[in-house]
């Protein structure tokens, strides 16, 4: 076994935490390595040095009441309030199936309806181009017939043309 | 863990009060004070509470306590970090000074310096390993790394700690 595959197990060696073979194999190695056992004394004194620290301050009084009281606040805040029921449950993966299929049904209603309104407004909007164009003669229905034999340029012709125009009714 | 995750506080309390000097010494261990450990300690739980309906236990609780707890403590060295490299702070005055400190409390010190000079991953691999006294497997697990990467970070760690406390390290 190569020094540098050994002594990054050596810790583990320490913590007894090798399987027995790898275990033995490093051991051997050891025993012929004056560098890997110096290493392996250097790693137990440094292990000794931080493990000799003081203990850490015991949990602060009161800490667990604190936190019950955050704790109580957070899911007191997270209640779901009347009215907002129906939307956690609609968005709710536990929903039943049953309910789903509903609620597919009901969608699919919604957008056939959508649908055959939209064709209505479609066709009312086609068919209202042919009825402009069967608009009423003006001259026809105001009777005008009289000024049609007036001569070009006259105050009469340019009445008429005026009447006749797409646009006389001011749309 | 299903009891908090059906609502029930109390089994919540039992959960903190089972658990919490595990929480408190690991962000203690990492952190150096109590004010942040507490934080970091509480914060830790209140996760674990909004969490419990969407918990998987695939590893055990304590290492999926641990692992929430390192990364709170990573988060907010982080965030102290930047926070330092802003203010410029003499990061000195926060250790006692040679004279009139006994050599236990100049070695705590020197320790806890040569800690914080490690970056977060290594020293929290030392603070599981050393002071939690937590498996490799286990490290691995809280750190998601592998069994060899715990090898590598706690060998990089030791070789920076060595030459930080060659002096009380001599034979």
């Amino acid at each position: 076994m190569r020094c540098k595959a050994v002594r990054n197990k050596l810790d583990r060696l320490s913590r007894q935490e090798l399987a027995p073979r790898e275990r033995e194999r490093i051991e051997a190695h050891l025993s012929t390595c004056a560098d890997c056992r110096r290493l392996l004394a250097a790693q137990e004194r440094l292990a000794s040095l931080l493990t000799n620290l003081p203990k850490p301050p015991s949990v602060p009084e009161g800490f667990g009441d604190r936190l019950m009281a955050v704790a109580r606040e957070r899911r007191a805040a997270r209640r779901p309030v009347p009215g907002s029921l129906w939307r956690s449950r609609w968005l709710s993966p536990s929903a039943s199936v049953g309910r789903k299929a509903a609620q597919a049904v009901a969608l699919a209603g919604g957008l056939l309806i959508g649908v055959l309104m939209g064709q209505q407004t479609w066709r009312s909007a086609h068919s209202s181009i042919p009825q402009q164009a069967v608009a009423p003669d003006p001259v026809a229905v105001y009777e005008l017939d009289y000024l049609t034999d007036a001569p070009g340029g006259s105050l009469a012709q340019s009445y008429l043309s005026l009447t006749k125009a797409p646009n006389h009714n001011g749309t | 863990m299903l009891a908090v995750a059906s609502g029930d506080l109390s089994a919540f309390g039992q959960l903190v009060s089972r658990h919490q000097t595990l929480a408190w010494n690991a962000a203690y261990r990492f952190l150096g004070n109590t004010a942040d450990a507490e934080d970091i300690a509480q914060e830790a739980f209140l996760r674990i509470l909004d969490s419990a309906e969407r918990y998987q236990p695939t590893a055990s609780f304590r290492t999926y306590l641990y692992r929430i707890v390192t990364r709170l403590c990573f988060d907010l060295s982080r965030r102290k970090r930047l926070r330092r490299h802003h203010q410029l702070p003499d990061v000195e005055a926060n250790w006692p000074s040679p004279e009139g400190v006994s050599i236990r409390d100049e070695l705590a010190a020197a320790v806890r310096q040569a800690l914080d000079s490690l970056p977060a991953a290594q020293k929290m691999a030392v603070v599981l390993r050393y002071y939690e006294d937590l498996g490799y497997r286990e490290i691995a697990a809280v750190l998601s790394t592998t069994d060899k990467g715990v090898e590598r970070l706690l060998a990089r760690a030791r070789a920076t700690l060595e030459d930080r406390l060659g002096r009380f390290l001599e034979e």
